[in-house]
């Protein structure tokens, strides 16, 4: 799980959780951390279920697979990436 | 209908995937998802390229997946913008998690005005790709030795540059798409700086297996109608090459014999 560290100076914006030990990053932005959380009750707040389908997820730079996101609890400053497919070349 | 496009353009396959089109068509910058629909099918086209990004919340009624799979396209995700063999990893990780498909469209981009490949990289990514299973085609130069080396890592496809992407600029080096052609013994897909139709028919006049192409249709003034010529390009290039090109001559070589002609007192030579 992550390692605890000392709050950066300045680190948060306004409006923004201000104790580092509180946020999750999803796709780049700070989201508060409920204590406990897992990964599918996060994707929930984006309107992905377990039923949707072509999105994927990584955390920490770690896919994890439809079966872990139930039961993968989230810690303190983990970074989640949530992808699509979009029109590419 | 059986039409004579669907009788002469003979199957090829990419590892074990067995194509009857051999075009690849790109799904971005087209005016409307209506016009790329239409493009596509005009196209004759059975794989579609996608990129993956980042959901945005409020943007889950589109979905380019549902629209794509529901006409039976195939889909090849890519790597586009990542600059790093990490962020190449992790996104052919997320695209065949997301897609089920291990086909990817493997770019690794050296610097964001030419977006040539960034051969070392991609000649490490394309190797660590190749271990974990995946069907690799990467995107690179038009350098054959490069092309070999990506072949010998086990990539299923090579797929060099005609041009820098979306430069419309054609095939700047056909004599070394013809050198690589001659080595590798795995397809040479065409992929980027196509501009029009011609540019299709050269890449398969030279001998190349297929052509992977977006904005050529994409920013065509008639993305539809491009996309149809297009499809006839393909047609006759590949036609062409198949016949066996007569040999070019530096001097001119009559075709009407020169024996049995008239002769007049203006002393005909």
């Amino acid at each position: 799980m992550a390692e605890a560290r000392p709050p950066e100076a300045g680190a948060a914006g306004p409006g923004e959780p201000r104790s580092p030990e509180t946020w999750v990053a999803v796709n780049g932005e700070r989201r508060p951390l409920p204590a406990g959380a897992c990964l599918l009750e996060l994707l929930d707040s984006l309107g992905i279920t377990l039923e949707t389908q072509a999105v994927a997820v990584a955390v920490n730079e770690r896919l994890m697979r439809r079966a872990e996101w139930a039961a993968h609890r989230l810690a303190p400053e983990d970074r989640v990436e949530v992808v699509r497919a979009i029109q590419g070349g | 209908m059986r039409t004579e496009t669907e009788i002469e353009m003979e199957e090829w396959t990419i590892a074990d995937l067995r194509l009857r089109s051999r075009l690849i068509v790109g799904t971005a910058r087209y005016p409307s998802l209506g016009v790329m629909l239409d493009a596509l099918r005009s196209s004759g086209t059975e794989m579609a390229t996608v990129a993956l990004r980042r959901v945005r919340p409020g943007t889950g009624s589109e979905n380019l997946y549902d629209l794509l799979t529901q006409q039976g396209y195939y889909l090849l995700p890519n790597t586009a913008g990542c600059y790093t063999v990490k962020d190449a990893m992790l996104t052919a990780a997320l695209a065949r998690e997301a897609l089920g498909t291990s086909l990817i469209k493997l770019e690794l981009i050296a610097d964001d005005e030419t977006l040539l490949p960034d051969v070392e990289q991609l000649l490490e990514a394309a190797r660590l790709l190749v271990r974990d299973g995946f069907t690799v085609l990467p995107y690179t130069n038009d350098d054959p030795i490069i092309a070999q080396k990506l072949a010998d890592l086990g990539c299923a496809a090579v797929m060099p540059l005609a041009a820098p992407i979306g430069s419309g600029l054609g095939i700047r080096n056909p004599h070394n798409l013809q050198l690589m052609k001659s080595r590798v013994r795995v397809p040479v897909i065409v992929d980027a700086g196509v501009g029009t139709a011609s540019d299709v028919a050269i890449a398969f006049e030279l001998g190349c297996d297929a052509v992977l192409l977006n904005s050529a249709i994409a920013r065509a003034q008639d993305p539809v109608r491009m996309a149809r010529a297009i499809r006839h390009a393909a047609l006759a290039g590949r036609q062409a090459f198949l016949a066996g090109r007569m040999p070019r001559r530096f001097l001119a070589d009559p075709t009407s014999p020169m024996a049995g002609r008239i002769e007049t007192d203006a002393g005909g030579r």
